[in-house]
């Protein structure tokens, strides 16, 4: 049992990158407490799995996050069945390593394509009068990786920090509703993501610098369900680290 | 074609106000400095109309911002 536990019950939550990794943990965090969650993710199978886990309160859509129409659609039939949104997280993200030297620009734009652009697209979504509650909050996925840089991974950090840039103006926009949008800066955290990133990564400094050790999605997750929460009502526009004494 | 204009200016300026044709826009509170900006956005995306922020400006109500973008 945790010392810090959440109740969001009657609250209406969407989730990208829902089929794994931490925005999975925070789907299944929202569930747990309580929440009517929309799982979004391109892969309908692992969806299904988490939805047999809360059958009564996940929704699924198997949509591509950078498809803006499939996107607002989902999210259009999901408050049309439950209600309003609380808020939303845009925990869809790709890595990759890519040098300078010669890069791969279809990766590149990719990654701030699902990092960037399709979360300014869920934000623009989700934030309409008809779509989300006065008073929701809304929490991107950046990166520690915007923060201080690794050799090839120039346009993971260029889209991680574009994230916590843009979270600042558009906290400015929709504050008149007091909707909240903020960043999230997660260090090294063992999900099928960054397994990938460490077959093609030397780990050792990676892991150096992690000063509590390598993180589990629910270490993240905490801090993001406390962003979505009323308790910080007052928060908005910055961005947050939770990275184990990575950047210290 | 004007309730079309309505349905769209409605979504662009994010307003839960019921617009009219003769819906005064200093009365509407969603009515701000980005919904202006929207508003010119909308015009040149979705009717290919150059609009300019005086004429924005000098709009009183819904009809005249619909005289900016018809025809």
């Amino acid at each position: 049992m945790n010392q810090v536990s959440f109740d969001f019950s009657d609250c209406r939550f969407a989730v990208t990158g829902a089929s794994s990794g931490m925005g999975q943990c925070v789907a299944r965090e929202l569930a747990e407490a309580g929440a009517q969650v929309l799982a979004i993710a391109r892969r309908e199978e692992k969806l299904r799995e988490l939805q047999k886990e809360y059958p009564e309160q996940i929704t699924i859509a198997a949509v591509d996050v950078c498809n803006k129409k499939q996107l607002s659609e989902a999210v259009r039939e999901f408050v049309q069945d439950k209600g309003k949104l609380n808020g939303g997280i845009h925990a869809a993200g790709i890595v990759g390593i890519t040098p300078l030297k010669q890069y791969d620009l279809d990766m590149a734009r990719r990654i701030m394509d699902v990092s960037f652009w399709a979360g300014v697209d869920f934000l623009q979504v989700c934030t309409k009068t008809a779509i989300s509650e006065k008073g929701a909050s809304f929490v991107l996925f950046s990166s520690v990786d915007a923060m201080a840089g690794w050799k090839g991974k120039f346009a993971y950090s260029g889209a991680k920090m574009a994230v916590n840039s843009a979270v600042k103006s558009i906290a400015k926009e929709i504050a008149r509703r007091s909707q909240r949008v903020n960043s999230i800066l997660p260090g090294w955290v063992q999900t099928n993501m960054t397994e990938e990133a460490a077959d093609i990564t030397d780990m050792a400094p990676i892991l150096q610098r992690e000063l509590l050790g390598v993180g589990k999605p629910e270490d993240v997750t905490g801090q993001v369900l406390f962003l979505l929460s009323d308790r910080a009502s007052w928060i908005t526009g910055t961005n947050v680290v939770v990275d184990g004494g990575y950047l210290a | 074609m004007e309730q079309k204009f309505i349905e769209e200016l409605t979504e662009t300026i994010d307003t839960e106000d019921k617009l009219a044709m003769d819906t005064v826009l200093a009365d509407l509170e969603d009515w701000d400095s980005l919904s202006f900006v929207s508003f010119i956005s909308m015009a040149n995306a979705s009717y290919g109309k150059k609009v300019a922020a005086d004429q924005v400006r000098e709009a009183v109500t819904v009809a005249d911002l619909y005289q900016l973008v018809k025809g």
